[in-house]
């Protein structure tokens, strides 16, 4: 099952208390404040609720917005990752 | 350092109430708020305490409920609701000399058991990195200390169900040796998780009338068969009363006494003679310089289990020989919020010497004759009371006094 925007914007909404409807693609990722537990408990929820492997070592940088890891999950779902490499 | 210790602010979720007039209107209603519990349904036990309506994110900021347990939540909305109570605002006081000392049992098993499901089925990359910050008993505390930026020494206690005893007493000593102006101190748990009810139950010390809740738990009372797992927090602000001259603030009560000491006897049972709980009061008398005589009123670790009940009656009727002060168990009525439980004790043992009476011991329809106490009952009783003892005792046989005074 392909990942869609709204389940990461959920997901985001869920652990950050921000509304879902206020995660936009272009939302940067450094701007939603989540410390490195918190990026690792967001991955960890990708694979249990939506069956999406990511690395561990996910790589987000200040500039990484919503949309870049989107497609980065969509285009990877077995978790070779690239978010934060430049390629999304 | 010396000085007395005041208590000037207090801090109380419960399951009679949320907050502490609540609490003390739920504990003088003299019901018991025990009920079956959807979030134990299917289990050998299925009747807990569960706090009423409690919603973290009304309390504290979304993204800190999402990422602790139950306890964590129910500690720092106590704390703040202390803070409030004792109008410490920032600078009234130096925040690198307040500490945060809290009581909490165990380890929160409501993570535990979920993430060792992911982890026993192989699915290692499942397991929530927020495992162990949510769960281990020092983030209550820690978490606490964020909240309010507190900077003072920071740690949990953990002695069982006598761990707010403890916390309280220690938080004490920070302030007489000079460490600390004020110490947030109290305890936080819930034992409403599934791992942590069958495990109770295991053990054969929870109740089992489970076609009766709300007459489950029966301290001192002939069919009693064990306790009702509850949840709650505690927290009072202690501080040394020119501290708290000060800075304006009135003090609720005094911290007079404080006992601590070991059964040396048994992983789970009390000693048969009390001897641990008999040396935990002795020693509070001794710290307050006040004879048994002076006690006014006893709230009883009374957790209805058939022995441990009568030890801390045997107990009482040694330390105050022919003439034990009247006694209540708030745990016929609230539950057993284990490593809370003390810490909520201290606190209510405060509010009834603010309003001047005892609030009954639910469920004694027919005291075990075996116990030869005052215990009050059925409505909640008008005393003159100057001092209030509390009681506690926990798994590895620790045990504590606390003495509370009009100030």
């Amino acid at each position: 099952m392909k990942l869609t925007h709204d389940q990461i914007a959920a997901v985001l909404a869920d652990l950050t208390g921000t509304s879902a409807e206020g995660v936009t693609p272009d939302t940067l990722i450094s701007s939603l404040e989540m410390d490195s537990l918190l990026i690792a408990e967001f991955v960890t929820i990708l694979a249990d609720d939506h069956d999406v492997a990511v690395s561990d070592d996910l790589d987000i940088t200040d500039t990484t917005t919503v949309r870049e890891l989107l497609t980065s999950f969509q285009r990877d779902s077995a978790g070779q990752s690239t978010v934060g490499s430049g390629a999304a | 350092m010396t000085g007395q210790i005041a208590v000037t602010g207090i801090g109380l979720l419960t399951p009679a109430g949320l907050g502490v007039d609540a609490t003390w209107d739920g504990l003088t209603s003299g019901r018991s708020f025990a009920a079956t519990d959807p979030l134990l349904a299917g289990l050998p036990v299925d009747i807990s305490c569960a706090l009423p309506g409690f919603t973290a994110t009304e309390y504290i900021e979304h993204r800190l409920a999402r990422r602790t347990d139950p306890f964590i939540h129910m500690a720092v909305a106590a704390a703040e609701q202390a803070v409030t109570d004792a109008h410490l605002v920032p600078g009234t006081a130096d925040p690198s000399r307040i500490g945060v000392v809290l009581g909490v049992g165990g380890n929160s098993l409501l993570t535990y058991g979920a993430q060792h499901s992911r982890m026993a089925a192989g699915k290692f990359a499942h397991v929530s990195p927020l495992t162990v910050s949510r769960s281990v008993p020092s983030m209550a505390a820690g978490e606490v200390a964020t909240y309010l930026d507190f900077r003072g020494p920071n740690f949990t206690v953990s002695s069982a169900c006598a761990s707010g005893g403890n916390a309280i007493g220690v938080a004490r000593d920070l302030i007489r040796s000079g460490t600390c102006d004020i110490v947030l101190a109290g305890g936080a748990e819930s034992g409403r998780s599934l791992l942590a009810a069958v495990a109770f139950a295991r053990t054969g010390a929870l109740s089992t009338r489970l076609h009766d809740p709300a007459g489950a738990s029966r301290p001192f009372d002939r069919d009693r068969d064990g306790f009702v797992l509850g949840e709650g927090a505690a927290v009072l602000v202690l501080e040394r009363t020119e501290h708290a001259r000060a800075r304006k603030a009135a003090s609720r009560a005094m911290l007079v006494g404080y006992g601590a000491a070991a059964d040396a006897h048994h992983p789970t049972d009390p000693h048969p003679d009390g001897r641990g709980l008999r040396q935990a009061i002795t020693a509070a008398l001794a710290d307050a310089r006040l004879d048994p005589a002076d006690i006014d009123h006893v709230s009883a670790h009374g957790t209805a289990t058939p022995l441990g009940d009568p030890v801390e009656a045997l107990v009482l009727r040694h330390v105050f020989a022919s003439a034990p002060p009247p006694v209540t168990a708030l745990k016929s009525t609230i539950g057993h919020a284990l490593g809370a439980a003390a810490a909520i004790q201290a606190a209510c043992a405060v509010l009834s010497l603010c309003h001047q009476a005892v609030p009954p011991t639910a469920n004694l329809d027919n005291p075990d004759p075996e116990i030869d106490l005052d215990i009050v009952t059925k409505a909640p009783r008008s005393a003159a009371l100057r001092t209030v003892l509390c009681n506690a005792a926990g798994f590895g046989g620790a045990n504590t006094a606390l003495i509370f005074q009009t100030p």
